[in-house]
């Protein structure tokens, strides 16, 4: 049977009690028709049933203290949003506000860079890799004159380019990051950073725009602390962030 | 002819003009709206309570810090609001991210399924709707009400072809050309996270 017709297949996914035998019996065999309904399917859920709300899970006080902490709020807006029964009036009067000021714990670490997660994360890159991919992530050895470090760049999912890095030291101590890949496979533009290796941080290079280039390595920025070498590929979007998307990535070793 | 379902769950737009115009009460408010939303995201992604933490953490300070990108004319708040908490949950994911739940899959450490929450599911189906929220207004006539029929009132094509007294080959042709861009927004959200 040839794949359905897309105006049937919406039908089929907009009314649940709409009569096509076979249609229906097509959805069981056919994976790819099966999965464009499944498409439309959500799509329809999302419009027309009204989701249950109150299972949702709630974040505790600490986690309103954080941002609080961490954007440097106002006393007026310090209690936790979600700890009252009701709707807080728009102006609480001064006197409203907690008498005894909480003290807030600083931000929180993100949860990879907790102690016990790094660990876990650790022993998964042992476990994972069989050690050789940790080995491989400890800090750069220290500078030799000229070349002092370089990087296998691998693609990651989605990509195929791959190439190598390497940080040189110039003769006035300035440091460069040499770029090469054998292809330029961004759908938007290529950017090249250095990141940590928990990926807590990163240090945007430049962009690349072709497949090499090469790039200033800010003085100070020690290589142990972002041993990352990693293109990514970038949108057009005016978002200074990385996108998430990765290119290749490698880890500079001495 | 207001559909239950156009409602954005308690979010009054005007706060949003607030909220672009710096006031930290505005703030306040959408996390008291989307917090548990965006908690029960992460949690449902992670599986680790404290990075769901981290991650609502995360959603409201970029939130807060970027609100001059935000631009309304082409997503409400609640969107855009979804659409930073995929991006801060990806960015958890990744790389390192990864190892740590693989370790969690080794060591058992991780939540069991049931533990996430029966919200879970509920908070996909929430986002999503968020993110479908005015679209059907984008969509035009006769698109709107074409849709609005079929979702809101249960009408068969044919009864909308009758209603709107349109033919029934174009009725269609709208629910088709509709469902796909409705689809696609739902897919370019994901797509971006």
């Amino acid at each position: 049977m040839p794949h359905l017709d897309p105006e049937q297949l919406s039908l089929l996914a907009l009314y649940d009690d709409w009569e096509d035998a076979d249609g229906r019996e097509h959805l069981n065999v056919c994976p790819e028709c099966a999965s464009d309904y499944a498409a439309l399917r959500r799509t329809v859920d999302a419009v027309k049933t009204t989701p249950d709300s109150t299972s949702l899970s709630v974040p505790g006080p600490q986690v309103w203290a954080g941002i609080h902490r961490e954007l440097g709020l106002a006393d007026s807006v310090r209690e936790d949003p979600l700890s009252g029964p009701g709707t807080k009036p728009a102006e609480a009067p001064a006197e409203a506000a907690p008498s005894n000021v909480a003290v807030f714990s600083p931000r929180k670490k993100a949860w990879w860079q907790r102690t016990g997660t790094w660990i876990a994360a650790a022993a998964a890159v042992v476990l994972v890799a069989g050690g050789g991919i940790w080995a491989s992530m400890r800090p750069a050895q220290p500078p030799q004159p000229t070349q002092l470090a370089q990087a296998q760049l691998t693609p990651l999912a989605q990509y195929s380019a791959s190439g190598s890095a390497k940080v040189v030291e110039a003769a006035d101590g300035s440091r460069s990051l040499e770029v090469t890949l054998d292809k330029d496979e961004a759908k938007g533009y290529q950017e090249v950073w250095l990141i940590a290796p928990d990926l807590s941080r990163l240090v945007s290079l430049g962009v690349m725009a072709s497949d090499s280039g090469t790039f200033q390595v800010p003085a100070g920025l020690q290589l142990a602390d972002y041993p990352i070498v990693d293109v990514s590929d970038e949108p057009v979007d005016g978002n200074p962030g990385h996108s998430s998307v990765s290119i290749v990535r490698g880890t500079l070793t001495s | 002819m207001t559909p239950p379902a156009q409602a954005s769950h308690g979010w009054d737009d005007r706060l949003t003009a607030s909220f672009l115009a710096g006031d930290e009460k505005a703030l306040a408010a959408a996390y008291r709206e989307f917090a548990p939303l965006v908690h029960t995201l992460a949690l449902r992604s992670l599986a680790d309570a404290s990075a769901a933490d981290d991650v609502t953490q995360e959603v409201f300070i970029r939130v807060w810090r970027s609100r001059s990108t935000f631009n309304p004319d082409v997503a409400r708040l609640p969107a855009w609001i979804v659409g930073i908490t995929r991006n801060v949950i990806t960015d958890a994911h990744s790389a390192t991210a990864r190892e740590v739940r693989k370790a969690h899959a080794v060591a058992g450490a991780g939540l069991a399924a049931g533990e996430v929450g029966a919200g879970s599911e509920a908070a996909e189906v929430l986002a999503d709707r968020l993110m479908l929220d005015g679209e059907l207004e984008r969509l035009g006539e006769p698109q709107g009400s074409i849709m609005k029929l079929a979702f809101y009132e249960d009408l068969t094509h044919e009864q909308i072809s009758r209603k709107l007294d349109l033919p029934l080959g174009t009725v269609k042709s709208h629910i088709r050309r509709s469902l796909t861009h409705l689809r696609s927004r739902l897919e370019v959200d994901h797509a971006a996270s």
